[in-house]
């Protein structure tokens, strides 16, 4: 009887989930049925489903924003980015969350409160300090002000997991006679896969998706990435919508395959492997 | 291990860890050499400065200064454009506490923060929930919920106010056909209603990520437990609060802070959505900020409301941590 | 061998930095070398939109091939162009040729050091003497090159009016009747986009000039004295006004949640039978419906026997670094735009009037209904171009602050005069 009733609540959940998705998803659908229409469709009736799949839309977008030289500007940037990102925050993730010594914690604390500052205060300063540097319209002005700005959050995750990783690995590591280094790279760091996974999805997300650095730094249009590429549809008073929307849906395609990718690997039982009985 | 001597530095660096265990109940990593006391403790230093320098370096340069020059500008009536820059103390601070928009400003973003947070991890806990046990639409659902997140704001405040439109959105049309037509509101237009609507566009747009988060959690807590749990005869509501509440109380931690200082920063929904309006309905000191120093070319007063904003956060960061800490269950 | 690894992750954690920075490096390499032969490089850095790319990219070859010149040219969507060039111009790093928004912007730009005069160009007395007024500096030289023009008015569906059976409104009194008339037969007379705040400004844009600036051109150098204040009967009248056209329903419902698109798409599909907006506005709706019978006249906020002003307004300027070191070079470019045959090029593609003497280009046929009016009246520029920065933020968001029920038209009016007080204090 009560096996009985949990089917029921089970089943009673999963008709919710999946009408709470649809519902979800249909902004979602909204950007793709409209990459698929012509533009005088799209003005008649934004919400329709296309009568036909013109599909020249993406490959007008494709050309006119260079698409693929913004591809490989992204891809190059975020790749980069987020490697120097895993390593370096895990890397602080190490001390900080083991120790309590006044200068961990300290050190802590300052990491977390540069997540709590609003961008627009930094913004021309930092422009200053790149122009200075001669770094306009260089990867490594993104690169390394993109690690800045998610170093925070990223320290801030690998540090709350770090501690609920038990020590008793490391100790008989250090037995063995091993030095930090050797630990934190052979025994500590594959124990971080969910927090890896994690940090790796949510800081490719943001970096492949931000507009307002590379639009100051990279401004010449061989370098632009994909954001700045697709918004240039956008004009003063009329936006061209169709190509717009269909370069956005190329846009999201790659993210969307990380995502699918990497979400797997933390589903896949993760728990093995990290704590002893 | 050796002990009485002094390490030479490459011994320094290679070390000799080990684990002590102190009062409380913490296990941390500490030297052994002589003068025990004395050298964990600069030891420790050495590698805490040794694993962190990397990215302390990076932050201070591109990220800590800037922001100090930042705090440094809002001392000043420069307007952005002008080559040389005026000092004038605290006066624009003093302007703050006497304008209304700031005051208006502060209470929309109270609002929007408290009812955007609270909204989205509930949501977020209950999804992560439900999609934890292995359904058979579970992956599907599980990126649905997070596609969102992966999209651009313009696209999400382009189709927002198209489904909005109290004469052809789509969510009036479908209330007045069920009936509900008293529910058709005009909801990005109504002063009364925009500011919920757009914490529902904001919580539309964020929810997977706390959703990710949390399902990282999730997945980290050990299947012996729950199995235990069942000899033991539990019912999943109690195995839920007693099991699975506590134990990812850390990504709860986690996910409350991290809502509550992105909705407090809310820049890109609001501006694409509502411009902060009708009127001054939603604007938030996001908002605010950044036409006080965009728009109307006052980068002195737009960045006094930065550092204002920036301890608003602070403030309520660190009391938020220090009444959830202590709550945290650790292995 | 256990040693070995933690030198191994030195080794990585050393060459990865190397890696970025030969990456880097690689990108900056090509723009050292062009200096190399002496070639003039003009860097130009503008807001024009996508479907102007063809057309700029045409002027500047043909430039080069002219002069041997190189332009390299970018753009930004408006919004970002306008933080970019800021962020740029505040480090230095000012583009040789740039766009610079007519009005205010100009004035401060220039007052800054930013902008080269341009009083002694030759080139200069080809354009048009009413279009530089918008484009001076406070020690009233010329520091920007204005090229087009767009006025303001009603963009209107002439099938519509056929079926109506109504004429085009010279007076206000008509208009009412007008808008009444297609209301009864079932359109919406007007589409009104005052989600977007910029929309929000347009009707009183078109009625300021008819009621206010026509009787009394100095109204705003009297604000500027303190004589005359926006909370006045002038206009309480403009704002009457605007509210009467909502009141008696000549709009849609759900004007704050309609974005200027939304304008476009109830046009488009023939629901709306009018909409206020700048010439610009005949494009997107043409992109909608190209089918569609459009034309467009001034706003008629003038009684019987009288002649409408019509608000027209220098769109797009360009202007030349103080700091450039390329001036000379600078300036040819400039000299370019205001030949004859370049700028009808531009205006064609802009859709855009000309602010070049002696030269009319003939880019849509409803434009070509309100350029037969411009012909006959009096044009006075959009507001904003004479108000101190700050001012029209605080307009705009009054506007849907009114029309949200939140505020009074006096509170508002009053709420811009205090604004005002602020920022000429500054």
């Amino acid at each position: 009887m009560a096996a009985n009733g949990r089917r029921h609540a089970a089943l009673v959940i999963e008709i919710v989930l999946i009408a709470a998705g649809i519902v979800y998803f249909f902004p979602v659908y909204i950007m793709i049925a409209n990459s698929m229409k012509t533009s005088m469709e799209i003005a008649q009736n934004p919400v329709s489903f296309p009568t036909s799949f013109y599909l020249q839309n993406f490959v007008k977008a494709w050309v006119a924003s260079s698409f693929g030289n913004a591809f490989r500007n992204s891809l190059f940037v975020t790749v980069v980015s987020v490697l120097l990102l895993v390593i370096s925050s895990s890397m602080a993730s190490f001390p900080l969350g083991r120790y309590q010594t006044r200068l961990s914690n300290g050190l802590y604390i300052l990491f977390v409160s540069m997540l709590m500052v609003p961008f627009q205060m930094a913004m021309i300063p930092l422009y200053r300090m790149i122009y200075n540097l001669h770094w306009i319209n260089t990867f490594r002005s993104v690169i390394f002000v993109f690690v800045a700005l998610n170093l925070p959050f990223s320290v801030f995750l690998y540090t709350g997991f770090i501690k609920t990783v038990p020590a008793e690995l490391e100790e008989s590591a250090t037995i063995d006679g091993a030095g930090p280094l050797v630990i934190f790279a052979r025994i500590v760091f594959p124990l971080l896969k969910p927090v890896t996974s994690s940090v790796v999805i949510l800081n490719s997300l943001a970096i492949w998706n931000e507009f307002l650095l590379p639009l100051l730094f990279l401004q010449k249009t061989a370098l632009r990435t994909i954001p700045v590429a697709v918004f240039s549809f956008q004009g003063q008073y009329n936006t061209n919508w169709a190509m717009l929307f269909a370069a956005l849906v190329l846009a999201m395609l790659p993210m969307l395959i990380v995502f699918l990718v990497l979400q797997r690997h933390f589903v896949k039982g993760i728990t093995a492997g990290s704590v002893k009985g | 291990m050796t002990s009485g001597r002094h390490a030479s530095p490459t011994e320094f660096v290679r070390g000799y860890l080990c684990s002590v265990s102190e009062p409380g109940g913490i296990t941390r990593l500490a030297f052994t050499h002589g003068g025990i006391k004395q050298f964990m403790k600069q030891n420790t230093t050495a590698v805490t400065l040794a694993f962190t320098t990397p990215a302390l370096v990076i932050i201070a340069i591109f990220l800590l200064y800037p922001v100090l020059s930042g705090f440094y500008f809002s001392l000043t009536n420069w307007n952005g454009l002008d080559r040389t820059v005026g000092f004038i103390g605290l006066r624009n601070y003093r302007e703050i506490l006497g304008d209304r928009e700031v005051m208006v400003s502060l209470k929309n973003t109270a609002v929007f923060t408290i009812t955007a947070t609270i909204v989205q991890n509930f949501t977020a806990l209950a999804l992560a929930l439900a999609l934890d046990r292995r359904f058979r639409s579970g992956g599907l659902l599980r990126t649905i919920f997070f596609i969102p997140v992966l999209m651009s704001s313009i696209v999400v405040g382009y189709t927002w106010s198209f489904l909005l439109h109290p004469l052809f959105g789509i969510v009036n049309k479908l209330l007045t056909g069920a009936g509900l037509g008293f529910l058709a509101l005009d909801w990005l237009g109504n002063p009364h209603v925009a500011l919920f609507s757009v914490v529902g566009m904001s919580v539309w747009r964020w929810v997977g990520y706390s959703m990710v988060i949390y399902l990282a959690a999730l997945q980290a807590v050990p299947e012996v437990l729950y199995e235990s749990a069942n000899i033991d005869g539990a019912s999943p509501l109690r195995k839920t609060v007693s099991i699975t509440l506590p134990l990812i109380a850390q990504a709860f931690t986690i996910n409350i802070l991290i809502t509550l200082i992105g909705a407090m920063k809310e820049f890109d929904i609001i501006y694409v959505t509502t411009g902060g309006g009708p009127g001054y309905a939603t604007q938030t000191l996001a908002v605010l900020l950044y036409n006080e120093a965009f728009q109307a070319n006052r980068m002195g007063y737009g960045s006094a409301i930065a550092v204002v904003l920036f301890v608003i956060i602070l403030v309520m960061s660190l009391v938020q941590l220090g009444i959830l800490r202590r709550r945290e269950v650790s292995f | 061998m256990r040693q070995m690894k933690p030198l191994f992750l030195l080794i990585l954690l050393v060459l990865a930095p190397m890696v970025i920075f030969a990456g880097g490096k690689a990108e900056a390499e090509p723009a050292a070398a062009a200096p190399a032969e002496e070639a003039i490089v003009l860097d130009v850095y503008h807001w024009f939109g996508p479907e102007m790319r063809d057309a700029i990219e045409e002027i500047n070859g043909l430039f080069k091939a002219e002069t041997g010149i190189e332009i390299v040219y970018e753009s930004a969507p408006t919004d970002q162009y306008r933080n970019v060039i800021k962020i740029k111009l505040a480090s230095g790093d000012a583009p040789d040729v740039f766009g610079v928004f007519p009005g205010t912007e100009v004035v401060e730009y220039s007052d800054a050091g930013h902008l080269a005069a341009l009083g002694g160009q030759s080139f200069m007395n080809r354009v048009m003497e009413g279009s530089t007024v918008v484009t001076r500096g406070s020690d009233g030289e010329v520091y920007a090159l204005p090229i087009d023009q767009n006025v303001v008015g009603v963009v209107y569906n002439r099938e519509i009016f056929q079926t109506v059976g109504v004429d085009v409104p010279e007076t206000w009194d008509d208009f009412l009747d007008v808008c009444q008339a297609i209301k009864d037969a079932g359109y919406y007379p007007l589409a009104l986009g005052n989600a977007d705040l910029w929309v929000t400004q347009l009707i009183p844009y078109a009625m300021a000039p008819s009621m206010i600036y026509k009787a009394n051109p100095d109204f705003d150098a009297q604000m500027y004295a303190g004589t005359r204040q926006f909370n006045g009967p002038e206009w309480k009248a403009v704002m009457e006004d605007y509210v009467e056209l909502n009141e008696r329903g000549f709009f849609h419902p759900g004007i704050l949640s309609t974005t200027y698109d939304q304008t476009i798409q109830l046009v488009a599909t023939e629901q709306a039978a009018m909409v206020v907006n700048g010439n610009w506005i005949i494009a997107g709706i043409r992109e909608g419906n190209p089918d569609l019978d459009l034309g467009m006249f001034p706003f008629p906020s003038v009684d019987a026997g009288e002649t409408a002003w019509i608000s027209g307004a220098v769109g797009i300027t360009l202007a030349a670094s103080a700091d450039s070191d390329n001036l000379d070079a600078a300036m040819q470019y400039l000299e370019f735009w205001t030949r004859p045959e370049i700028i009808s090029k531009y205006l064609m593609a802009k859709k855009a009037f000309s602010t070049i003497k002696g030269v009319s280009v003939d880019f849509d046929p409803a434009a070509g209904e309100i350029g037969a009016y411009l012909a006959k009246t009096n044009t006075y520029p959009f507001l904003d171009q004479g108000w101190p920065t700050g001012v029209q933020d605080v307009f705009l968001k009054g506007y849907q602050s009114v029309f949200a029920g939140q505020m009074s038209i006096e509170e508002m009016l009053q709420s811009v005069d205090d604004e005002w007080a602020a920022r000429v204090a500054d």
